[in-house]
């Protein structure tokens, strides 16, 4: 027994070292769960053609972070762009940049009904505990032809704390003021009512089994499993349903060069109002732990391709919304600002 | 009419007796009922995952790596099974679990040991209190600290030597109970024929005292194995995850309840949820019985 114990251990280590010459690049991330489909998608297309090996890990964009910060990642994936006090905890200057985008849906559970129209008032005034019941006169007005029936709202949020709630809570502060003066935005904010789900999966499994339920999920979740979800009036006061082009047409508008932006309301007729965008966070400059030049050249090689039409298409087969053509530009201008001992590694 | 009650007993009345059996009735189908309630719950589970999971278990779930959500994707639309298997995860869990063995095992069974030989010294039951320790350290927090020992500081980036190291240190605890335990099994008279023979003392314990309680120390160590098997919050924390198959120490590596995790993230994934977990419960529920087996055997003898 001992002595099949030690061979083991010493065939295991003889293996490791093996493999470990054979493939030396290998790059990791860690962060989002939302982009995950995504990235794992995209990595399994870009491996064969590269042979660069990435491994991406679900944890929440928080943590994500935290993984960057610790140097234990080779990039981080976050939901929510970093704040200023974000970027000043980390050891070493960042950059950001966002590599598609999502829309926020309003999810919903009634018997027999399928479509709903919602404007922001409405919106904002149940996620406020004013309007509780399905049957309200306000709900009515906006939806003339469809009967709701006498049933509670069941208001679902997250508990934990995520981009998705960054994102519609953004939402909420720009459509309403009250919503703004109390309860403000973040990636957790303290809810007047409603029940809490973990995760997109936690908020759509929730919606599904209660009948009168009513909340927030990114968009792919809805689209997969199949749960009706409302139209939301935009700032041009047009009723958009959320969908490939409406996310895309709110993602147009003139981003800032730090490309630290919220899409939601967006000014664009054609733009359904509560969506974001996704960012990767990578270090400024590359050579730190004893890193190589070719692990900081396959990492920028990777994100200069998921940029790409091939991979940004990837995005659109899963539900996701490829970045405008003006967001690549800038985002690749900004991959070509990270150095390798002060010397740009993209050419 | 009177002569039934006399023959049970001459002090009863006939309500007495009546409390008395109504009493015992009574207690009996509540114990009953919480046994089934147990046993039920058990089932359901089993029942549950073979219901949800049965359809996806087939030669490429064992063959093939994780699908991608666009394959997924396409499957569901189209009715299709979807295609790939849990391959990265079942070889991860393995390479975890086998690392981790190596590393606890010895340790564990040399403390257990000295336990044993041991029991009243001041030290041994200071180290016996300190094993109950590590046994209630929550899982989560044993991830952080392996984080911070080994993920920041020593392969500075997520890798199967962490994901083991943690599970090692879970398994600890176990193991040196276990091996204590099966050493008290072993019969005094055993030892002291092996002393009296003139044996050197660790020829006493690695020819007596560990053959003659080989099987209470396998079974310790399957059912340590079986505990961290299905450990996610460690792992989440330690070894990130991998989309192929891994078996480099040094690099970030896949396990089935770390995949399960991933699939419940993704909408299109929802069946493999249910295999990979029914996977696992057999998988453990084999070693649980193996044990149980083993256990067993050894009483015989």
């Amino acid at each position: 027994m001992k002595k099949i114990g030690l061979f083991l251990a010493l065939a295991l280590v003889i293996a490791s070292c093996h493999s470990g010459k054979k493939n030396s690049v290998a790059l990791s991330g860690a962060g989002s769960t939302f982009v995950m489909p995504f990235y794992t998608t995209a990595f399994q297309k870009y491996t064969p053609l590269t042979g660069v090996k990435i491994s991406y890990g679900g944890v929440g964009s928080g943590a994500g972070i935290k993984s960057l910060k610790d140097r234990v990642v080779d990039f981080g994936a976050s939901d929510a762009f970093m704040t200023d006090a974000q970027m000043a905890a980390m050891p070493a200057p960042v950059v950001e940049f966002p590599t598609c985008s999502g829309a926020v849906v309003m999810a919903f559970n009634l018997p027999g009904i399928t479509t709903m129209k919602l404007t922001p008032e409405v919106l904002a005034d149940i996620y406020l505990g004013k309007i509780t019941n399905w049957n309200d006169p306000a709900l009515a007005k906006i939806n003339p032809g469809v009967k709701f029936p006498n049933l509670p709202i069941t208001v679902v949020h997250r508990s934990d704390g995520s981009g998705t709630t960054n994102i519609f809570t953004n939402y909420l502060t720009k459509v309403s003021p009250e919503w703004k003066s109390k309860y403000g935005f973040g990636t957790t904010v303290n809810w007047p009512v409603g029940v809490g789900g973990k995760g997109n999966p936690g908020v759509a499994g929730t919606i599904s089994q209660t009948t009168g339920a009513f909340g927030y999920v990114e968009s792919t979740y809805a689209f997969a499993e199949k749960i009706p979800f409302a139209s939301i009036k935009n700032q041009a006061g047009i009723f958009i349903t959320p969908s490939f082009a409406s996310t895309s047409a709110a993602g147009k508008g003139q981003m800032p060069q730090d490309t630290r932006i919220m899409i939601t309301d967006s000014p664009d007729s054609a733009a359904y109002p509560i969506a974001g965008f996704t960012w990767v966070i990578l270090y400024k400059e590359q050579h730190y732990n004893n890193r190589t030049l070719a692990q900081a050249q396959a990492l920028l090689k990777l994100w200069d391709w998921m940029l790409d039409p091939d991979a940004q298409a990837v995005a659109q087969q899963i539900d996701y919304v490829p970045l405008p053509a003006s967001v690549v530009a800038l985002d690749k201008s900004i991959l070509r600002t990270v150095t390798y001992d002060g010397k740009p590694i993209l050419q | 009419m009177d002569t039934s009650i006399f023959q049970r007993g001459k002090t009863e009345t006939k309500s007495a007796h009546l409390v008395r059996s109504w009493k015992n009735k009574i207690f009996f189908s509540v114990v009953l009922l919480f046994a089934l309630i147990t046993i039920s719950i058990v089932f359901l589970i089993i029942g549950t995952l073979v219901a949800k999971g049965y359809r996806q278990i087939n030669w490429s779930f064992f063959t093939q790596v994780a699908p991608d959500t666009f394959d997924a994707m396409m499957a569901n639309a189209s009715g299709r099974l979807i295609p790939g298997g849990i391959l990265n995860g079942i070889t991860g869990s393995i390479f975890l679990v086998a690392i981790a063995s190596i590393l606890a095992i010895p340790i564990g069974v040399i403390i257990g040991i000295f336990l044993y030989e041991n029991p009243h010294k001041r030290y041994a039951n200071l180290i016996r209190d300190i094993a109950d320790v590590l046994q209630g350290v929550p899982s989560i927090v044993i991830g952080l600290i392996v984080y911070l020992w080994v993920v920041v500081s020593v392969t500075k980036g997520y890798s199967a030597l962490a994901g083991s190291v943690a599970l090692a240190i879970m398994m600890l605890p176990l193991i040196i109970r276990s091996t204590e335990e099966s050493m008290k099994m072993v019969p005094e008279s055993l030892k002291e024929a092996a002393v009296a023979l003139g044996t050197p003392y660790y020829k006493v314990i690695l020819r007596v005292l560990i053959p003659s309680s080989f099987s209470g120390l396998i079974t310790g160590i399957l059912l340590a194995v079986s505990r961290v098997l299905g450990e996610t919050a460690p792992l989440l924390l330690t070894t990130l995850g991998n989309s192929s198959v891994n078996w480099n120490l040094s690099k970030p590596i896949s396990a089935v309840p770390l995949l399960i995790w991933q699939f419940y993230n993704d909408p299109n994934m929802v069946n493999m949820i249910w295999s990979s977990s029914l996977f696992l419960m057999a998988f453990v529920l084999i070693l649980n019985i193996l044990s149980k087996w083993i256990a067993a055997k050894k009483s015989i003898q």
